[in-house]
């Protein structure tokens, strides 16, 4: 896979074309170990933020072919905040509310995302990110919007080479599911357990928004009883520090082939508290 | 141009420009009386008072009234509401249309985010609606709780019963000590929302002045008048959120060749609907046997077409199918959501 590219403006039928884009690569350490998990790669071409992220075998939904939306949401947040957090230099961002509607689940891939800076204000940044199917004439297959917060930490912003090329080391060995790849138990049901591991920490020592957004997809999922998870709107509460995290997801209709399910999600270490609330639309039968 | 809250009749407000808000506001507290209106400046913002003054909002005249809303805010932080299902906020499906649904949801979550947050004041940032069953009536009941109040954000959750789910976040607005602001205290007493309403005389969509310019572009356009103005004198959260609404179902509408009911709704508010008259457009990214999606910005035309809204729709077209869902049209809504309204502007005196 190439660095990612971007295509022609809003032509959607001008192919990505542009070259690879100089500079020199940030450690993917420092924002990229989710990246890695995904297998997507992001940076800036010129004002723009750009990834692009292949279906893998474990990414993969077993019954669409396409992207796991979960994964999709991981990619979106990532492309998302780092336009956000570029915009908010020298402060920087934490991830605050993710609204994604999923148009296509039969995904060739690899998918483009082009995020566009929406708000930059003293206190939040909002960025657009529209996904395409470069394997599939470009269509489009879903859009996010993402809302984050400003903050100057402690320690600065991430260090960052400009222009930003994040391009994660290829797994050692495929990771054979997406539950095992993101700490997530198996099992089934309305309460579904991630072991908060260190590799899957933010630059904060946080749990990972990204991964969080994976156990609300696997939490949706398996509270319908089947199906692939779609839309989704995650708020992110309180930072999830100690785990295990616990995914507790109620199904509250159906919409003809569409459940829809409530996950809140609790840092079991942390008194339980609550650390994110999502609505995952789950379609395909129950 | 009253620069108030857009909860129940009370409350002064800061109207500093706020870059975030669709509405700054306080939670409903009934009984208050009216008080003298703030300035506004020569192009239709708000000028900042020194001190603010206690303003009547919502206004005697306007949608929020009308809609009938009934809330009761509880101290333990919760709340619950009421809106009745009407013909004239009815959608193409049945139930009532996601736009209401989301001005209901706006509304009760902004007052709970205003009890919270106090003495600091809030807007909304974004609202997200998901809705499994077309509202039946004769009441949609609503229960919200403040799931996050933090130093800059505050999260609201809204249950909907069997007819969907809804969370909304709000920026928090630090208080100023030139404009002091209200001092609210939940009673636990359910009030109707602003009180005194009267029914809706026709749809909502023409009450408000939607008009559909060209459906499957999703390009609707709709004025601004004191009728569905926030505190701020700019177009009210929901009222945002019901105009991207009706642009995305029309787009969906005439790309599946049938009329559309607005299932979820995501709505991101970038910056306050000012001046007008507000224009959208919408992209439509999938469209295929009973459902679509799109995306739905907002412009305003008077404000140099600036983007104040971006927004999410997803609908359903055809009859549904029966197991539950958004099935069963329903003789009194018509196929509003594509058609051009009947261009009655105004009729509660939304003057611009």
């Amino acid at each position: 896979m190439t660095v990612p590219g971007r295509s022609g403006g809003r032509d959607e039928n001008t192919p990505p074309d542009e070259p690879t884009p100089p500079g020199t690569p940030t450690p993917p350490d420092e924002l990229g170990r989710v990246d890695r998990l995904i297998g997507l790669e992001r940076g800036e071409i010129g004002d723009r933020v750009v990834g692009r992220i292949a279906v893998a075998d474990h990414t993969r939904a077993p019954a669409t072919g396409g992207l796991r939306s979960g994964v999709l949401l991981t990619a979106v947040d990532a492309v998302g905040g780092l336009a956000c957090g570029l915009a908010s230099l020298p402060a920087w961002i934490v991830s605050t509310n993710l609204m994604v509607v999923v148009a296509r689940l039969d995904h060739v891939g690899p998918l483009r995302l082009d995020a566009t800076l929406l708000r930059k204000g003293s206190a939040a940044a909002v960025a657009g990110v529209e996904v395409r199917d470069e394997g599939a004439g470009d269509r489009r297959v879903a859009h996010g919007l993402l809302t984050t917060a400003v903050l100057e930490p402690a320690a600065g912003p991430p260090p960052l080479n400009r222009p930003v090329r994040l391009v994660p080391q290829p797994l050692a060995a495929p990771p054979g599911s997406l539950e095992r790849a993101f700490g997530i138990d198996p099992g089934t049901g309305p309460v579904t357990t991630l072991q908060l591991r260190d590799d899957l920490r933010n630059r904060w020592g946080i749990l990972h928004g990204g991964a969080i957004a994976v156990l609300a997809d696997v939490a949706a999922e398996r509270a319908a009883g089947g199906g692939t998870a779609a839309d989704a709107v995650l708020h992110y509460l309180r930072p999830a520090r100690t785990g295990p995290v616990e995914a507790r997801a109620v199904a509250s209709g159906r919409r003809r082939d569409m459940t829809v399910v409530t996950v809140s999600i609790h840092d079991l270490g942390h008194d339980g508290r609550q650390v994110a609330l999502a609505s995952v639309s789950v379609r395909g039968p129950a | 141009m009253a620069a108030t809250t857009s909860s129940g009749g009370h409350t002064a407000m800061n109207t500093r420009t706020r870059p975030w808000s669709q509405a700054v506001r306080g939670p409903v507290r009934p009984g208050r009386r009216p008080g003298p209106s703030a300035g506004a400046g020569p192009d239709g913002i708000p000028s900042a008072p020194a001190v603010a003054a206690p303003l009547p909002y919502p206004p005697a005249e306007h949608v929020l009234r009308d809609l009938g809303l009934e809330v009761e805010t509880t101290p333990d932080g919760t709340a619950r509401a009421w809106m009745p299902v009407t013909p004239q906020t009815a959608a193409p499906w049945g139930g009532t249309t996601a736009g209401v649904i989301a001005t209901f949801v706006d509304a009760v979550s902004g007052n709970l985010a205003a009890v919270a947050a106090r003495p600091d004041r809030v807007a909304t940032a974004d609202l997200a609606l998901t809705l499994v069953h077309p509202a039946t009536g004769p009441q949609i009941e609503a229960t919200g709780a403040v799931v996050r109040r933090g130093r800059t954000t505050l999260v609201v959750e809204v249950q909907l019963g069997d007819v969907g789910w809804a969370s909304a976040t709000f920026a928090v607005l630090p208080q100023r000590a030139d404009a002091p602001g209200p001092s609210p205290r939940p009673d636990g007493r359910r009030a109707v929302f602003g009180g005194g309403g009267r029914p809706l005389p026709a749809w909502i969509g023409d009450v408000i002045g939607l008009e559909v310019v060209d459906a499957g572009a999703g390009v609707v356009t709709a004025p601004l008048g004191a009728y569905v103005a926030n505190s701020f004198g700019a177009l009210q959260g929901g009222m945002v959120a019901l105009v991207a609404e009706q642009a995305g179902a029309a787009a969906i509408g005439a790309a599946l060749g049938s009329p559309a009911s607005t299932v979820a709704l995501h709505t991101a508010y970038l910056a306050q609907c000012r001046v007008g008259p507000f224009r959208t457009t919408a992209t439509v990214l999938d469209a295929s046997g009973a459902s679509g999606s799109a995306t739905v910005r907002v412009f305003d035309t008077g404000a140099g077409d600036r983007l104040t809204t971006i927004a999410h729709v997803r609908a359903v077209g055809g009859d549904g199918d029966g197991d539950g869902g958004h099935g069963g049209i329903r003789g009194s809504s018509g196929i509003r959501g594509i058609r051009g309204s009947s261009g009655i502007r105004g009729i509660r005196g939304s003057g611009g």
